[in-house]
């Protein structure tokens, strides 16, 4: 039997399916949180020590720190994100 | 439109383009197309791409972006583009860290910081355009 190959989708199915995207700001932190401990593992370093010794210096210059340092940046940007809005929802009458 | 709508918009927009360039220069494994959405969303509350994307039989490809909107323009403010290869070995990688001012050969780099690490570890010029990037991977990968 042949298989279907997947098909590339168009501009507007791609645009329309993330923008109307599931994923809620938990799901985001438990990813994003996921990774960092992956991390934190692999190298036996908290995330605020390798963010504070490491980033900014010529040893950030490797693939998994800068890749780890996105991350530890993207975390603390959902959470401000869900912060904002709950204190928003929170504010209002 | 409110800022953050306008900017959820502009990363799906430039979750788009690079969706589009994969699948322009390079075969990704049929798991790809599903995938990356996943990453889009994620890209679009947290913003940074972070997409790993295999190149069967023995490749990937990971690319990672983060933005920031300046005016009413999305920028790519950081980046790491990696062509892994069997073992987790990185064949060519780039980035704009600004850890490097010449190439290999003791010249400038041509559009500092954004440099690339080749094939032979070596400091090479690079654009920063992940089109030429994924166009040297595809070269590397004899597509």
């Amino acid at each position: 039997m042949k298989s279907m190959k997947p098909k590339k989708l168009s501009k507007r199915e791609f645009l329309r399916r993330v923008l109307a995207g599931q994923m809620t700001s938990d799901q985001a932190l438990a990813r994003l949180t996921e990774q960092l401990h992956r991390y934190e593992k692999q190298y036996n370093m908290r995330s605020e020590v390798f963010y504070k010794l490491i980033v900014g210096t010529p040893a950030e210059d490797h693939p998994d720190f800068l890749d780890w340092a996105i991350c530890y940046r993207s975390y603390f940007r959902v959470l401000q994100a869900q912060l904002s809005a709950e204190g928003a929802t929170a504010l209002a009458p | 439109m409110p800022r953050d709508v306008q900017r959820r918009r502009r990363i799906a927009e430039r979750c788009w383009h690079v969706y589009d360039l994969i699948n322009r220069y390079l075969q990704p494994a049929p798991e790809f197309h599903e995938e990356f959405l996943e990453a889009a969303e994620l890209a679009v509350l947290s913003g940074a791409l972070q997409a790993h994307i295999a190149i069967p039989p023995r490749h990937s490809v990971e690319i990672r972006e983060e933005y920031e909107m300046r005016e009413h323009e999305l920028i790519v403010a950081s980046y790491s583009y990696v062509l892994v290869a069997e073992g987790s070995r990185a064949l060519l990688r780039a980035d704009p860290l600004p850890h490097h001012r010449v190439d290999y050969r003791r010249r400038r780099l041509a559009h500092f910081p954004h440099h690339l690490h080749d094939e032979r570890g070596r400091i090479q010029s690079f654009s920063g355009r992940l089109e030429d990037f994924l166009a040297r991977a595809a070269a590397l990968l004899g597509r």
